[in-house]
Formats: C-alpha cells, sequence, structure tokens
C-alpha cells in the first residue's frame, strides 16, 4: 500500500454541462445514502436488544466499520488459524512501515506509539493463532483492537464489542486470565452483505438506464 | 503533547463558537459519572489539578459526541468488562476520527491476505 500518491488530489476539474452525467451522479449519491440509511435501519431491527442507548451505538459510523470488517474476514475467507497467522504478519509489516511514513502517520491521526502497540508480538500473536485454532473466528479483543488500530480507537472498540455482544452480534466470554475473547454470530455480516448487494444491483441498475 | 494540543484546539474552536458550557460560574464541578472519565484519563487527571475549566470544557465537548460512558447503572457498559491496558486517555482517543485511507487500506490489506492465502 503505497503512500506516495495517496493524500494529493487529481488537480482536475468536473464538467458541470454534462447533465447526463451530472443526472447519474445525483443518482449514485441518492443510492449511497439510501443504502448507509438502510444498514442503520437493518443492523437496528437485527439486535435483540432495544435499548435505545445501545441503538444510538449501532447507528454510529464505527459500527458500520466494524461490521465491514467481519463481512470482509467471512467474505474473504479468512477462516483458517494459518489464515489469521497471515493477516497478523501482513498486518505488522503495515504498521512497521505506516511507523516510518510520518506524513501518513499525520494524515490518518495516528501516533507512532500507538501504532507500536498495535503490533503482534512473540508475546500476543500466539495467543491469537491459538484463539482462532481453539475456535475458528475466535479472536481476543486486544487483539481485535490492534487490527482495528487505523480506523478506530480502542476504547471505541471495546464499546462495540459490548454493544454488539448485547445485540446478539457476537459472542463474547471471559477467558481465566480476565480477557474476554469474542465471536461473531455472522448477524453483522450478514446485514452488512445484503446492504451490499442491494446496492450493487441498484448501482446495476443505473448504469443501464 | 499532541493529546493535549488537539484538546486544546477543540476547545479553543469551542470558544469561538457558542457560550461557555461550565456548570458553574464558581468553578466547574463534576459528577461521580465525570470523575470517573477525568481518572481514567491520564491526560483530564493531570489537567484537572491544573485547569479544571479546560477539563469542564471537554467533558461537555465529550458528552455532545456520546464519548465517554456516564451509565452508573449496574449492567452499563462500564460495568461489563476491564478496559484495554493499552491506552492512557481511552475517551479522549476517540475524539480522533476514522479515516478514509485507513479503511481502504484496512480492505486492501485484507484482499492481499486472501490472495496470499490462495497462494498456499
Amino acid at each position: 500500500m503505497p503512500s506516495d500518491r495517496r493524500g494529493k488530489g487529481t488537480g482536475s476539474s468536473l464538467d458541470w454541462a454534462a447533465d447526463r452525467q451530472i443526472a447519474a451522479d445525483l443518482e449514485l449519491i441518492g443510492e449511497l445514502r439510501r443504502a448507509r440509511q438502510e444498514f442503520q435501519q437493518e443492523i437496528c431491527s437485527a439486535s435483540e436488544d432495544q435499548n435505545e442507548d445501545l441503538q444510538e451505538l449501532l447507528r454510529s459510523d464505527p459500527m458500520y466499520e466494524f461490521s465491514e470488517f467481519f463481512y470482509l474476514l467471512k467474505a474473504r475467507g479468512i477462516e483458517t488459524a494459518d489464515h489469521i497467522k497471515i493477516l497478523a504478519e501482513a498486518h505488522n509489516e503495515y504498521l512497521a512501515e505506516l511507523t516510518n511514513d510520518d506524513l501518513k502517520m499525520q494524515r490518518i491521526g495516528l501516533k507512532r506509539d500507538r501504532l507500536l502497540l498495535a503490533i503482534f508480538t512473540s508475546d500476543t500473536l500466539p495467543r491469537l493463532i491459538q484463539n482462532w485454532r481453539d475456535q475458528p473466528g475466535a479472536i481476543d479483543q486486544s487483539n481485535l483492537g490492534r487490527l482495528l488500530v487505523t480506523i478506530m480507537s480502542v476504547e471505541t472498540t471495546r464499546k462495540l464489542v459490548v454493544g454488539a455482544s448485547r445485540a446478539g452480534f457476537l459472542h463474547r466470554d471471559k477467558t481465566p486470565y480476565g480477557t474476554f475473547v469474542v465471536r461473531s454470530t455472522g448477524k453483522m455480516e450478514d446485514v452488512y452483505g445484503r446492504v451490499m448487494r442491494g446496492l450493487r444491483l441498484n448501482l446495476t441498475k443505473l448504469k443501464e438506464a | 503533547m499532541r493529546k493535549l494540543f488537539v484538546l486544546l484546539s477543540f476547545i479553543s474552536s469551542l470558544l469561538l463558537q457558542a457560550p461557555c458550557d461550565a456548570k458553574s460560574s464558581l468553578g466547574p464541578s463534576f459528577s461521580k459519572a465525570e470523575l470517573s472519565i477525568i481518572n481514567r484519563n491520564q491526560t483530564l487527571r493531570s489537567l484537572v489539578k491544573t485547569d479544571p475549566k479546560t477539563v469542564r470544557k471537554a467533558l461537555d465537548l465529550m458528552q455532545r459526541n456520546h464519548i465517554g460512558s456516564r451509565s452508573e447503572v449496574p449492567g452499563g457498559d462500564g460495568d461489563l468488562q476491564s478496559r484495554d491496558e493499552l491506552t492512557a486517555d481511552p475517551d479522549l482517543d476517540e475524539l480522533e476520527r476514522s479515516n478514509p485511507e485507513a479503511a481502504r487500506d484496512l480492505f486492501l490489506l485484507i484482499k492481499r491476505v486472501a490472495t496470499e492465502k490462495n497462494k498456499k
């Protein structure tokens, strides 16, 4: 993921006279907005707990990204302990690159010390792999926070895990060591996937129109 | 230090935008729930002794953004699990927003992993 061109615009201008293009662009914006709204409605509706505070959390932007992460793992077939090991190693490699790129760190609002703490070490990597091996999809909450470090704070991850557990989207078990291991029930991924499928099909129709 | 700068920047912008939200002109007071937020955020903990008004404004800002659990009810999220030990300012960190570039990087990272696992 080279960052040399990221953060720089193309510098080109929009052709405002292209009426048909503008009309299609507007349809696209409408579809994207509809999909986000549909996600909120569906994720709230799928919750086993209709408490208003919880619903507010489920409607939040981080919840959308949280669901997307679990969807990506499932859709990309990250299933076995070997797969999660490859993911952790790629994650470490990415964070190592990021810590050497001051401009990018500044751009995405992350500090070196936080990134370094999110790297899987000889202590945390075996735990990640073992949890996944014991039960595919099972991940220590701290390790989940590590994988999501670039898109949300550890505290946001914690809140989402607690909320998603109450909603019935995650199994959340306390280990004898006082840590929490979480595992998706599959509902978040299903909601996210259905919304994306609907969006894609509607966009295809737009293209044909 | 950067966190303090971010916090002070937020507060400066608040001062320009809206009247003071401090609950008392005699000096800020903090509820039990707010004190627990202060106690678990290192920056707020150190700031409260020297500049409690700034802490008051930070808490008001966090409340408007639904940041920092104020739940004192059993079963609220605060008592459901221990907080992560990795972060000094868990609630202040939430003021930092997600970034599209980082989200796309994560998407591409998982895509790359899927390609690699299929090769093996």
